[in-house]
């Protein structure tokens, strides 16, 4: 009994905290952080045009009530948009020079609670998106996973247990969704018209025409309430057919914007999460390192500071 | 707790004990609370609501409707307005999720106005504002085309 007890406790530890490259975080901070300006500047910026409407139309959401958080004006609402785009950009330098690992933690931590309240602000007028819990999860956890570089290939633990935080947040997503469809919307969702009703809302050219052949989207329904309730499923495949996974996952996200101009991107940035990221960055400076040397004969390991000075990402 | 999870993992790439459980603690925490919150919460608890994008049904025959605002100035004829953000400060989700507010109490719209007001402080501003539901019909799946506009809140500036 007890064996198998120690047996079953090995494998919850190795399947939370097996040793990842730390470089696989520093690659996935420079996405989350990086994504932020983008987020909050260009994708989404909604939530400061709430700083000009009238107190009467906010409804502040549970969180906001109880800590109580403020209610938007025009000078809150742009010192939390352009804060949490100031520190993610700070974040982004840092980590290309592997630089103060604590300032990073810190600025993390600074981030993660001012796009928390960016949320609040967004989200406290009437419509709530549910596009981003993984991406709020990324942005709390990554601060705990200690430092890392874009070219250290040591291991660690913390940075495992971070990385797997936001798979299932991303997996969370999927399946919790298709809780919801069949408590909202009862099992009879699938032959429901939610899908002619997001196209005739907001259907593109290419979605348009299948309007004529609605049996498109029931059989559609259909597949994505059982691709949801499946989903967990990827939590426990092999690396390689998890990377298959998600370039699956990341089609269905296209083909929704392609149709309904709907693409859920904090989320989208959450799934590379599941890939060997640190791979992209480190095989490249591997060819170059070997090309190097025979294109200059006279190239001295003397440089190879500067070399690993530059931003990894130029 | 052994401090902070940064300093204990920069030199170390394996975790305490105590590391580990306070991070399987953690883990247990959120996504138990997370997945209660989609069984029993709603949009209010955010962060921990139910993924409720496209979860309603819709029927095979009925109506799918559309918020929109229509607004003027004086005598001037109605205009069509699209909430968003530019516009109002708020988008069509918005209204609709606050749609029975302005139903129950259509003074609100006033608010929206001058919201406007702040937004574009330099054009003249709405005396009348009202909010309409443009409702497609749908027979077996299938738009008709046919859009029928029903007012559901209006509101005059005093």
């Amino acid at each position: 009994m007890t064996q198998v007890l120690s047996h079953a406790n090995g494998a919850v530890t190795r399947w939370w905290f097996a040793p990842v490259p730390r470089a696989r975080i520093a690659a996935f901070r420079v996405l989350v952080y990086a994504f932020i300006p983008l987020d909050v500047l260009l994708l989404r910026p909604w939530g400061a045009a709430h700083g000009y409407v009238e107190p009467e139309l906010y409804r502040p959401l549970l969180i906001g009530r109880v800590l109580p958080l403020p209610t938007p004006t025009p000078t809150l609402v742009h010192v939390v948009q352009y804060g949490v785009v100031v520190a993610a950009a700070i974040i982004v330098v840092l980590i290309a020079r592997d630089r103060a690992p604590r300032t990073q933690a810190a600025l993390g931590a600074l981030a993660f609670l001012l796009y928390l309240e960016w949320m609040v602000i967004s989200f406290s007028y009437g419509k709530v998106d549910h596009d981003r819990f993984a991406f709020l999860l990324a942005l709390a956890v990554l601060p705990t996973a200690g430092r890392a570089a874009l070219r250290d290939m040591s291991t660690t633990e913390a940075g495992a247990w971070a990385l797997r935080m936001v798979q299932i947040g991303a997996v969370a997503t999927y399946f919790l969704a298709a809780i919801a469809k069949v408590r909202f919307g009862g099992w009879g969702w699938v032959n429901s018209t939610t899908l002619v009703r997001a196209v005739v809302r907001r259907g593109t050219s290419l979605a348009d025409p299948l309007l004529r052949m609605p049996w498109t989207f029931q059989l559609t329904q259909w597949f994505i309430l059982m691709l949801e309730f499946t989903s967990p499923v990827i939590l426990f495949l092999r690396p390689k057919f998890q990377q298959y996974a998600v370039v699956f996952l990341l089609s269905f996200h296209i083909a929704t914007f392609l149709m309904v101009r709907i693409i859920f991107m904090p989320h989208v940035v959450c799934l590379t999460s599941f890939l060997p990221l640190e791979k992209v960055l480190n095989r490249s400076q591997g060819s170059q390192r070997s090309r190097r040397p025979a294109a200059r004969p006279d190239y001295r390991p003397a440089t190879e500071g500067s070399l690993s000075s530059d931003p990894p990402l130029a | 707790m052994t401090g902070p999870p940064v300093s204990e993992s920069v030199h170390d790439s394996s975790l305490s004990s105590s590391g580990r459980a306070l991070r399987l603690s953690v883990a247990l925490v959120v996504f138990g609370v997370l997945t209660v919150g989609a069984f029993v919460a709603n949009d209010d608890d955010f962060p921990f609501g139910p993924f409720r994008m496209y979860a309603t049904s819709g029927q095979a025959t009925g109506e799918v409707a559309v918020v929109a605002l229509q607004a003027r100035v004086g005598d001037g004829d109605w205009t069509l307005v699209r909430p968003s953000p530019e516009s109002v400060g708020m988008n069509v989700a918005e209204f609709e999720g606050q749609l029975t507010r302005f139903e129950d109490d259509p003074e609100l719209l006033g608010a929206v106005a001058q919201s406007r007001q702040r937004l574009h402080p330099d054009d003249p501003p709405w005396t009348e504002l009202r909010i309409v539901l443009q409702a497609t019909e749908v027979v077996d799946r299938v738009p008709t085309g046919e859009v029928n506009e029903t007012v559901v809140a209006q509101w005059a500036a005093p």
